[in-house]
């Protein structure tokens, strides 16, 4: 597994169990010299960062997954981490050690031991156990451990990170002759035996073999036959127990011979034990989760959008008025000054506009994760969530889906099992996303005045609902399989390090402009290209939005949008949902182009005489003004206090008189609601779906743009259909039955055997036997 | 209640705050391994901090906790072992 191409660098993998402040370390060593990718075929993100010592040499440094055990029983975190190891493709392993759990993070350096190749053991988290006395023998464990380089450090903090990047200098030494033996004698010697006559496994795997955690290979089905008669005839155990018993036994001595006694008692109350009394109380648990959630959703949407129209404002002025206005002075035709500069450059401002409140998403998550919380939140949700196949920290990334459902794609994560993950993430575009709020409050101030919160809650719940229905489907189909019981390691609480915080945030932020930004950009240069050309006297040329390709295709579309009553009249609004595939929040800014009639607007005077200083100073002026809503906002963070209250509803969806008398127009109360069901429940946004395709992978990314889409049409239709049923009731009666035909068939394919050995094989990225 | 043996209860028929002994884990191989990294295997003596309720139980190894959850509770069994007596007042002060 190379890990970059080419040059003579050295290459050190960090390797450490979950919470031993790894990750901690590793962004305290490389800073911001990161790239994050995944491991080839999975989705499992794949940490390597540049490491520049005193010596002016250079280490790359690989952040292996957190795993307690390289053997078994981790999923796809362990065999990416134990396949690297046994590769070789490292020259040394740094293993990242807590302190304060020194036994259980031992039974780790056992199995590197066991390896054999160059390791050096870091000690974290020393000035906690300094606070307790608890401080180890470091000569006895190095004498303990073969020899070999063990460093103490506080990562949080930057102690010990002078020596670590000194004993980086130069190949670290193996463990020497002096290490004790690893197993009682006669369990090394059944080994020794076994390991001649099965040399072409690697050490670790064949311990798996011998343990029963891997298929034993049929050549060597008598040696591991006889190895494992001969431990129970020794020992009176079976392998897996007798061999786990010796490495408990190796990991107590050692640490024993490092550290003080410590009695087998309770320790007495600690801040922990005492929050964690209410966190985890099974009546108390569930208000505080829900109330940290609220304080997430407040702080990454409504802080975000302070500075969002900024950041909105300001690169529309540079990226497109001002690119435009380059380009059309450098003597480029008007529709490519509108392909170049309000396409890419449009999309290069909508990717912009998202960074505000994806960033302070990413900042309130990490720090959540840093303080040991996610954990608990996980074990609190667990029940509920348990009963869909769900483990409880599918939680998170749905509350976030509230606010914009691309970080909400990221933080499934957070989520361990991988099926659970898929299944998380494919539930995340059925939430409502603020985006989306914009256009219900538009069709709420015209046709459910007094009751739009209550239609606007529907709406909420029926995503929520197609949410639920995703997953129990995905469970019974491609997905199906054995639950995994939550089983974690609750962290004491810490306060979160800054600069960890800032960096693992930074990192994710920058995945999303970089990877998720290009797709945008590429969508925009289409998507905003159509209101701005058409086909005009034989050749592509700027037009006003009635004669664009935006408005040729709509009304074209028109006849689909039929059955949950869309004529063709309403193209203004299928041309906002083509143009919401983008990016949701454009659907109301689109319908307000077209009920304006733009045909007075001259498209290109932005670009003849853009007014860049005015713009820029404007964006700046928004900052302090959005900064006293979101002192309003703090109490109404979804912004549902605008319904009811028409002028307020328009204002806030961003829709203008002509907008409201067109809809008012053209729909009824029934085919305004089988609209807004549509926008809930159809494509993924742009952005969403290069999310899912980076998350998940492109087939189920395609997946679920085409089951969105299908469900949104299947549903809007049936609704539009019953509610008008007595009007023409054979045309509906023909809609429900191709409705329940197309689910029957669809349910027939769903639970196809080869589905799941599909998804088994291609997108979780391991065989069916595994 | 599943009874293993006359000494032997399932987890979630232990009692808060008193120490257990993990007798018996009737699971996968894989499943063992899993607990076995967390620290949890057979010999292994519990605090139990939370629980055994709806959630399932928060277990303390050393200075380990341990989110279990409900599914865990059937499937292991331990041994109750008599509380240590409580600190004294001279303890607690230290």
């Amino acid at each position: 597994m190379p890990i970059s191409a080419g040059g003579p660098r050295r290459v050190i993998a960090l390797v450490g169990n979950p919470n031993s402040g790894k990750t901690t370390l590793f962004n305290a060593l490389t800073g911001a010299h990161q790239q994050v990718g995944n491991w080839p075929g999975v989705t499992v993100e794949r940490r390597e960062g540049r490491l520049r010592l005193d010596s002016g040499r250079e280490l790359m440094l690989v952040d292996l997954p957190g795993v307690y055990s390289l053997l078994g029983g981790g999923g796809l975190d362990q065999d990416i981490a134990r396949q690297y190891v046994q590769s070789g493709a490292a020259d040394g392993i740094v293993q990242v050690v807590d302190v304060g759990n020194l036994q259980r993070h031992l039974l780790l350096t056992h199995e590197l031991l066991e390896l054999g190749g160059p390791l050096l053991l870091v000690l974290n988290m020393m000035d906690e156990a300094r606070a307790r006395g608890q401080l180890p023998d470091l000569d006895a464990l190095r004498q303990r451990l073969g020899g070999i380089v063990v460093l103490p450090i506080v990562a949080r903090r930057g102690e010990g990170l002078a020596e670590l990047r000194h004993a980086l200098e130069e190949d670290f030494p193996r463990a020497d002759a002096h290490l004790p033996p690893l197993y009682p004698p006669a369990i090394q010697d059944i080994l020794s035996v076994l390991r001649a006559g099965t040399g072409d496994l690697g050490p670790l795997d064949r311990l798996r073999t011998l343990e029963g955690l891997a298929a034993v290979p049929p050549e060597h089905e008598q040696g591991f036959r006889e190895a494992r008669e001969a431990i129970v005839d020794k020992t009176g155990e079976d392998a897996a127990d007798a061999l786990a018993a010796a490495r408990f036994a190796w990991a107590e001595e050692t640490a024993s011979a490092a550290l003080p006694a410590v009695s087998d008692a309770l320790p007495r109350d600690t801040w922990t034990q005492r929050l964690d009394r209410w966190i985890l109380h099974p009546a108390a648990g569930l208000p505080i989760f829900l109330l940290v959630l609220y304080a997430l959703l407040v702080s990454s949407f409504n802080a975000g959008a302070i500075f969002q129209d900024f950041f909105e404002d300001s690169s529309k002025a540079l990226f497109v008025h001002g690119l435009g206005h380059v380009l059309l002075a450098a003597g480029l035709p008007d529709w490519s000054v509108q392909a170049l500069a309000g396409g890419l450059g449009g999309g290069v401002s909508i990717v912009l506009s998202f960074v505000p409140p994806i960033a302070f998403t990413f900042l309130f998550l990490a720090a959540l994760e840093d303080s040991g919380y996610l954990a608990r939140a996980a074990f609190t949700m667990d029940r509920f969530f348990r009963r869909l196949g769900l483990p409880g920290t599918a939680m998170v990334p749905m509350v976030i889906g509230f606010g914009c459902n691309v970080p909400a794609i990221m933080a499934t994560r957070t989520v361990e099992d991988p099926r659970a993950r898929v299944i998380t993430a494919l539930m995340q575009p059925f939430m409502s996303c603020s985006a989306r709020l914009a256009v219900y409050l538009a069709f709420a101030a015209v046709f459910f005045r007094g009751y739009g919160g209550q239609v606007v809650f529907a709406l909420y719940l029926t995503g929520i609902l197609a949410a639920l229905v995703t997953a129990w489907l995905l469970r019974r189909g491609p997905l199906r399989g054995a639950d995994r019981p939550l089983a974690l390691e609750l962290p004491p609480y810490r306060w979160p390090g800054l600069r960890s915080v800032v960096l693992h945030a930074w990192q994710r932020l920058r995945v999303f402009v970089l990877r998720v930004g290009k797709v945008i950009a590429v969508l925009g240069a289409v998507l905003l290209l159509l209101p701005g050309i058409g086909w005009v006297d034989g050749g592509l040329r700027g037009t006003d939005i009635d004669h664009s390709l935006l408005a040729q295709g709509s009304r074209a579309l028109t006849v689909v949008f039929a059955p949950m009553g869309i004529g063709e009249e309403q193209w203004p609004a299928v041309a906002g949902l083509v143009a919401g595939a983008m990016v949701k929040e454009v659907v109301i800014g689109v319908m307000n182009g077209i009920y304006q009639r733009q045909e007075s607007a001259d498209l290109m005077a932005a670009y003849r005489e853009p007014a860049i200083g005015a713009e820029l100073r404007a964006a700046v002026l928004t900052i302090p003004a959005h900064g006293r809503e979101f002192l309003k906002n703090l109490t109404d963070p979804l912004g549902f206090a605008n319904i009811g209250d028409t002028a307020a509803s328009a204002a806030a969806a961003g829709a203008d008189h002509a907008t409201l008398r067109g809809l008012a127009a053209g729909f009824t109360d029934l085919s305004a609601f089988a609209y807004l069901l549509f926008v809930l429940l159809y494509l993924p946004c742009a952005s969403t779906f290069a999310a899912l395709r980076r998350e998940l992978g492109s087939r189920w990314a395609w997946f679920s743009m085409v089951y969105s889409l299908a469900l949104a049409w299947l549903l809007a239709g049936s609704v539009y259909q019953l509610g008008t049923f007595d009007r023409h009731p054979s045309q509906s009666l023909l809609w429900l039955v191709m409705v329940l035909t197309v689910v029957l068939v669809f349910w027939w394919w769903w639970r196809r055997p080869g589905h799941i050995a599909m998804a088994e094989t291609h997108i979780l990225g391991r065989g069916p036997g595994s | 209640m599943t009874q293993i043996s006359p000494s032997l209860v399932t987890l979630g028929r232990a009692t808060q705050g008193s120490p257990v002994e993990i007798c018996a884990i009737q699971t996968s191989p894989q499943e063992r391994r899993r607990l076995l990294g967390l620290g949890l295997r057979l010999g292994s003596v519990a605090h139990i901090c939370q629980g055994p309720n709806a959630q399932g139980v928060v277990l303390q190894i050393g200075s380990v906790r341990i989110a279990l959850g409900r599914p865990w509770l059937e499937v292991i069994a331990v041994r109750q072992r008599p509380c240590p007596a409580a600190p004294t007042l001279a303890e607690k002060r230290v």
